[in-house]
């Protein structure tokens, strides 16, 4: 009986008790490397303890010891066969290994096991997602969400989807959601970067973009008195608020500066940020292409008359 | 170095030395909030770092002692297993805003600027409580067991960590902190010297005997003396019972212990 201890060894069990506590503690603080040599020595004494398992298959998994990570979960099965986290773990193992059948049918056994486990949608959405199924991948993804809202990377996972399927505006609202939910993440970080893709294809989509050549020539024409450090400051905070996300593509939509007075739409902003960074220096990329816009506006700007421009 | 060793400082040095691989370098520090503080070294440090309060007196010898019981016990875990706690900026700001409405409830008239200043002498004040107070327990026992002849030394410590700790009961503090915070504290006092005081046969809690904060004190100085494992794994788990019991769970986290800072190690 894998709970049965004897009375001799009551000593011996509460120290057990006190590494497993520990062994989870580094697993939260991310040391797992410690966590797996306690957890280890743990599974001597107590070869068929499922949680003792499961936890050092994670830890296997976590540190990229696969070999070793797909025995201790199916161990952990084998010896819990209803224990739903363990199969999603084995699934996941079984992922990293290449093995993406045999990861699915471990997911569905966890979700026949238990049909709210959002660990084993998530999971599962990931890999039709990697074989580019992707209706089937966004179902498994929204019911995993509509179970855990909270969890980043189902959110990211929606919305990258989304947007490999090319349905922007719902990859944009997914994404948003996902660096809502933490925006110290590595995670949230990446859904910005994708962000700021859907905002540059949304953009070019329509082609030449008048009023962006428009607001880089306002730009060229207020930068025009303005020192070098003046204008890197206004650049700098736009890029902070750019950061933040700033929606390009919605005219209606109007943001403030502490460094210049008035107030500003996304596109306007960032075609000030793309001009700005252009005078600092002219090889920068800010992640947004409007060289063309650019260039005609400064070819305006070099045509510019006391009393205006002459349009061509 | 002005500091004067007594036994058994010298011998524990060495043993700090063996134990880690390294020495402990003695830096002298004025505004030193008291007479000793460790930096304890990280794999990229040449030496522990000691600051010391250059205007002592021998109770140094104590400080010194215990500082190094914090080294021992840590390096006596398998390198990677030691943790920290740690706050960050964000754990610390989701603190603040929920202890903020305590404390303009209890005073409406606090500007801004001082409600964040005692929102911070706060926040730190229960953390260093909570993160010291069970490793120091053990320690405290540790060096009344193993040097006697720093018992004396010990016991004037242990009164002068005792007058700074009943300042929590005066009509003053009551007045101006939140009873929330304001017991939580007094509680881990209280279970601190509760627990010292029997084991080295001193009454250090006398005055609190009217405070709100014995039932809970007895609680937690009970399991403490219950469940502690005597290592740095147990002082840590313990850390964690105390938060847990004291709802302070959020108030921190836990990393490597290498994982600091770049520039720990700058003096």
């Amino acid at each position: 009986m894998a709970d049965y201890h004897p009375p001799y060894c009551s000593v011996q069990f509460l120290g057990s008790i006190i590494d497993f506590d520990y062994a989870l503690m580094l697993i939260k603080a991310g040391k797992l490397e410690g966590a797996r040599d306690i957890l280890e020595e743990l599974l001597k004494d107590d070869p068929r303890d499922k949680d003792i398992l499961y936890n050092l298959g994670m830890c296997y998994s976590e540190l990229g010891d696969t070999e070793k990570a797909v025995p201790t979960l199916s161990e952990c099965v084998k010896v819990s066969p209803n224990y739903s986290n363990a199969y999603v773990a084995l699934g996941f193992a079984h992922s990293m290994l290449g093995d993406p059948e045999k990861a699915k049918e471990d997911f569905h056994r966890a979700l026949e096991i238990d049909p709210v486990n959002s660990y084993a949608l998530r999971n599962l959405g990931s890999i039709y997602g990697n074989e580019k199924d992707f209706d089937r991948a966004v179902e498994c993804f929204e019911k995993s969400f509509s179970i855990n809202p909270e969890d980043q990377q189902t959110a990211y996972g929606l919305g990258y989807t989304h947007f490999i399927a090319g349905r922007l505006d719902k990859a944009d609202k997914y994404l948003n959601i996902t660096a809502e939910l933490d925006k110290s993440t590595k995670i949230a970080e990446l859904a910005m970067d994708i962000r700021r893709e859907i905002a540059e294809i949304n953009l070019k989509a329509k082609g030449f973009r008048q009023d962006a050549m428009f607001y880089c020539l306002g730009a060229l024409q207020f930068f025009k008195n303005k020192t070098i450090d003046e204008v890197k400051q206004i650049a700098f905070e736009i890029g902070v608020k750019g950061q933040e996300g700033l929606d390009i593509n919605n005219p209606d939509k109007k943001h403030t500066l502490k460094t210049m007075k008035g107030s500003f739409t996304g596109l306007q902003l960032v075609s000030y940020m793309y001009v700005g960074f252009k005078m600092i220096d002219p090889k920068l990329d800010i992640g947004l292409d409007l060289s063309e816009e650019y260039k005609e506006a400064l070819k305006l700007f070099s045509q510019e008359r006391p009393h205006g421009y002459t349009l061509h | 170095m002005d500091i004067h060793f007594i036994d058994p400082v010298p011998s524990i040095l060495e043993e700090v030395k063996n134990a880690t691989g390294k020495d402990i370098e003695f830096i002298p520090r004025e505004s030193l909030p008291t007479f000793a503080m460790i930096k304890m070294a990280r794999e990229n440090m040449p030496a522990h770092i000691m600051y010391y309060k250059p205007k002592h007196d021998e109770v140094i010898n104590h400080l010194i002692v215990h500082e190094c019981g914090h080294v021992l016990r840590t390096f006596k875990c398998p390198a990677n297993q030691r943790l920290i706690p740690y706050s960050d900026k964000q754990i610390k700001q989701a603190v603040l805003a929920e202890i903020r409405q305590d404390i303009i409830a209890l005073n409406g008239t606090l500007s801004a600027e001082q409600i964040a200043h005692l929102l911070n002498i706060w926040h730190d004040g229960l953390i260093r409580q909570l993160i010291n107070y069970p490793p120091d327990i053990m320690i405290e026992k540790w060096i009344f067991d193993r040097f006697p002849a720093l018992r004396p030394l010990q016991l004037q410590s242990l009164n002068k960590q005792l007058t700074e700790a009943l300042v929590g009961l005066s009509e003053s503090v009551i007045r101006m902190t939140p009873p929330r915070i304001l017991n939580t504290s007094n509680v881990m006092n209280y279970t601190f010297f509760r627990i010292l005081g029997f084991y080295v046969g001193q009454n250090f809690i006398k005055q609190y005997s009217s405070s709100p904060c014995i039932n809970k004190g007895k609680e937690l100085a009970d399991l403490t003396e219950k469940e502690y494992s005597d290592d740095h794994r147990g002082d840590n788990l313990m850390i964690d019972r105390w938060a847990a019991f004291l709802n302070l769970t959020h108030w921190f986290a836990w990393r490597g212990f290498e994982d600091v800072p770049p520039g720990y190690g700058k003096m």
